[in-house]
């Protein structure tokens, strides 16, 4: 839990994290919905080398970005897992009773792995070269140009930069808890799933005792300092778009084409 | 003149249970530029009293005025906390930006204030707890006393006449304490910010103006540190006690020595010793 | 019941950026019966040590042996435990259970006491830390007082009758009264039940007022490991690690500067009265 590197900020002064956060979110969910518009490897070849792009653009050490992709690897490999053996295809390589796996079934599992494996490198170099509250920011002037999420705007994206500003907080806490449990003789390894989870609740129970006044003594501190929700609230740092953001939005747009145009030529893989 | 007035101020957390008073008739007043302790067992109301001052809980009756404010008057109450900022205990659970400098803005973000003049007034609140130079930092990966300092930021960066220090030594080690004590004392000194602090460590509470103990709801007794910490038996009555120099002075005193009672500190007390020899 | 520490080195995040040896080349021993106080800046290792006491975090390199055997091999975590007790700082936050009873059993039952067993450890559990059994068992821990749920915490750990007690800060937060009552209730088990206590603590004199020895941390090295007499014998280099010397010694050597020939080898607030009236009183 401590590796998670998912709504982290790594702070560096790159090309990227200059960028307007409003132009990362559209560019990063653009890309994942391209990404899904990709048939052949030259696509995936144009995605991979915006990805890479984007890295060396944005000063983020690749192994951040690795380090992000651990906590999905087991839902890429159950992806994988369930395409290789699913899809029935003609070319039959391996077959071992009712198991048959066709090369048709490696190929979709392999480009499902990659593109869950490109949308999370994606989206973590978003986060990782966004400060949260210019994440936030960014999402709350997005969402007030949709007239429905318009109004609930400002307080969702109040609460998601406080959830995102308390994970290593609670990461520390949970750390705490459990070593002060163990030295009671607490046992999270062996027994049944029964067990295990009962022996969650040591853990559990004062971590959630603690979040909630953790909560309450927060929201009084927000209180003092005389907040009271989005209406008359200025901010310090004023979001505007910059040259850079066109380029950006340009190269980007090049690499969509790149990706969407891939489904229309014709190759053997 | 007063900057805080508390008249005859009774709490009770639970409206079901009114007897059961966290505070029970407690009147007070503050003067502008004034540096008061507040001291008390755990337990003996000084949170909540603090709580109560800048409107964060409302009097179940009595009432709290702050500048002529009364804390009942909603519209007042941004207002009054403009005027009477807070630092609280635990420096984790008051962050609430994950950058140093965005967490100073918060306050004054909420203040409406133009954004063109927001980056100046954060700068400078910044320099003046000396943390500049922390400003594109996670809160996380500062110490105990830098976060407070940070806290103190966000605060000063509105421009309040008062500060209330709600055990905001309590879970600091002795570095990151005397870094927030002199910061105090600065901002009393140098800006007239008044300052209210709550401490249980009463070596804190030597240089102040006028030291106020709580007990059991009702203010027990005030008055200048000298007055207070000449009665070593009735604090250790009410579970507090004095400064190491205080025990140390009261026992020679007991030894037969003639050492005057208004001694708090080291230096004062080696010179009342030489002077004996 | 004696821990012998050899050669200890952690290190965090190994082979990475992010990598940070909290502890280095760390050597000592602690003989049953003693009372030792840890003091040290903030990160300077302290709490990266006694993590090692009892098999929370595991040597990088380096052995710790309790009891003559070593306890990364030759001890399941169980054993340890039972031997090796730790109150964390603000241990109030590990309590979960509905009663105090239940909450201050929970240990004793995870190491395997009989239901007897159990009975009779928590019941003086806590009475040592000063609450009246019959009065909480049946509380609920979140309605307690915060000194009342410190000390069931610490009754919590106590429970498994340990022989060897590290306790983090066991006071910070209390009001006066309640720092001096868990403190000396702390002394009283080291006295009285015979308990190995390591203490530690950003307070100088409380230190001085009850460790029998001093371990003195500074940039994860142990650079003394003394009786207290020693340690606050060089003021300076003391303070040239962020640390300090008790009251009663930083008047002593006052005084001895301005020519009042008192023995600045002593610590404690109580012997620097005695002292100076000694040396003062006598001339009246």
């Amino acid at each position: 839990m401590s590796e998670m590197t998912i709504g982290q900020y790594y702070p560096a002064d790159s090309f990227v994290h200059k960028l307007d956060p409003r132009t990362k979110i559209m560019i990063t969910l653009l890309y994942i919905v391209f990404i899904f518009t990709v048939k052949s490897f030259v696509g995936y070849i144009a995605a991979f080398v915006f990805l890479v792009l984007a890295i060396t653009m944005s000063k983020i050490p690749v192994s951040y970005i690795i380090k992000g992709l651990k906590p999905i690897m087991f839902i890429v490999s159950l992806t994988i897992i369930i395409n290789i053996l699913w899809t029935k295809g003609e070319n039959l390589l391996f077959s071992l009773g009712f198991i048959k796996i066709y090369m048709e079934g490696v190929i979709v599992a392999a480009k499902m792995g990659i593109r869950l494996m490109l949308l999370v490198s994606t989206t973590s170099i978003m986060t990782l070269s966004t400060s949260t509250i210019d994440l936030t920011d960014g999402m709350e002037m997005l969402m007030r140009k949709v007239p429905l999420l318009k109004r609930s705007a400002h307080d969702v994206s109040m609460m998601m930069s406080i959830a995102l500003r308390f994970i290593p907080t609670l990461q520390e806490e949970t750390d705490r808890i459990m070593k002060a449990q163990k030295s009671r003789g607490a046992d999270f390894d062996s027994g049944n799933i029964i067990a295990k989870a009962k022996a969650m609740l040591p853990i559990l129970i004062p971590l959630f005792v603690s979040a909630f006044q953790r909560a309450g003594e927060l929201a009084m501190a927000m209180e003092a300092r005389c907040y009271q929700g989005g209406e008359g609230r200025t901010r310090m740092k004023q979001l505007s778009y910059t040259k850079l953001d066109g380029i950006a939005y340009a190269v980007a747009f090049v690499f969509y084409a790149l990706m969407f145009a891939s489904r229309f030529v014709n190759l053997p893989f | 003149m007063s900057i805080i007035e508390v008249k005859d101020l009774v709490f009770a957390y639970d409206s079901t249970e009114p007897d059961k008073k966290a505070l029970d008739g407690v009147s007070l007043k503050i003067n502008e530029g004034e540096f008061v302790g507040i001291v008390g067992h755990n337990g003996s109301g000084k949170s909540t009293l603090a709580k109560l001052l800048n409107g964060l809980l409302l009097p179940t009756s009595g009432d709290v005025l702050v500048a002529g404010m009364n804390t009942k008057d909603e519209s007042s109450l941004i207002n009054i906390r403009r005027n009477v900022g807070m630092v609280f205990q635990n420096p984790d659970n008051q962050m609430v930006a994950t950058i140093v400098e965005e967490d100073v803005a918060f306050g004054v973000e909420n203040l409406g204030i133009a954004p063109s003049q927001i980056r100046s007034i954060v700068d400078n609140a910044l320099h003046a707890v000396d943390m500049y130079e922390f400003r594109g930092q996670k809160p996380h990966q500062l110490s105990g006393g830098q976060k407070q300092r940070i806290a103190i930021a966000g605060i000063i960066a509105m421009k309040p006449k008062c500060i209330v220090f709600d055990e905001s030594t309590a879970m600091l080690d002795p570095v990151g304490r005397r870094e927030v004590l002199e910061q105090m004392h600065r901002l009393n000194k140098e800006d007239h910010v008044t300052i209210i602090f709550i401490t249980h460590y009463m070596e804190e509470l030597i240089d102040v103006d006028r030291i106020i103990i709580m007990n059991d709801g009702k203010v027990h007794g005030e008055g200048t540190p000298k007055e207070i910490f000449a009665n070593t038996e009735e604090l250790k009555a009410l579970r507090l006690n004095v400064p190491e120099i205080v025990e140390l002075a009261d026992g020679l005193r007991s030894g037969g020595l003639d050492i005057s009672h208004d001694i708090l500190t080291k230096e004062g007390l080696v010179d009342a010793i030489c002077q004996l020899k | 019941m004696s821990i012998e520490v050899r050669n200890l080195s952690h290190v965090y995040s190994l082979g990475t950026v992010f990598e940070h040896t909290a502890i280095d080349d760390i050597n000592f021993d602690v003989g049953p019966r003693d009372f030792i106080g840890i003091i040290g800046h903030t990160g300077c290792g302290k709490s990266t040590l006694i993590q090692h006491l009892n098999g929370l975090l595991k040597p990088t390199k380096g052995t710790v042996v309790v009891n003559g055997k070593d306890i990364n091999k030759d001890y399941p975590m169980k054993e340890i435990v039972k031997r090796v007790g730790i109150v964390f700082q603000y241990p109030e936050y590990q309590l979960f259970e509905e009663t105090v009873y239940k909450d201050v059993a929970f240990g004793p039952k995870n190491i395997g006491f009989s239901e007897e067993e159990i009975e009779k450890t928590v019941r003086e559990s806590i009475e040592l830390v000063g609450l009246d059994f019959d009065e909480v068992k049946d509380q609920s821990p979140f309605d307690l007082s915060g000194g009342q749920k410190r000390r069931v915490a610490i009754a919590g750990v106590l429970a498994m009758k340990p022989q060897i007690l590290i306790l983090d800060e066991p006071a910070s937060g209390l009001d006066p009264m309640g720092r001096s009552e868990i403190l000396g209730y702390i002394h009283k088990l080291n006295k009285e039940v015979g308990i190995c206590i390591l203490l530690v603590s950003h307070n100088m004199d409380d230190v001085a007022d009850y460790a029998d020895k001093v371990m003195v941390f500074s940039k994860g090295k142990l650079v003394m490991y003394a009786p207290p007499k020693e340690v606050f014998a060089d003021v300076n280099f003391l303070e040239g690690i962020g640390l300090t010397a008790p009251d009663g010694k930083k008047v002593l050597l006052a005084l001895k500067e301005r020519g009042i020939d008192v023995d600045t080898t002593l610590f404690r607030t109580k012997d620097a009265i005695e002292e100076i009236l000694r040396v003062v009183g006598g001339k009246k």
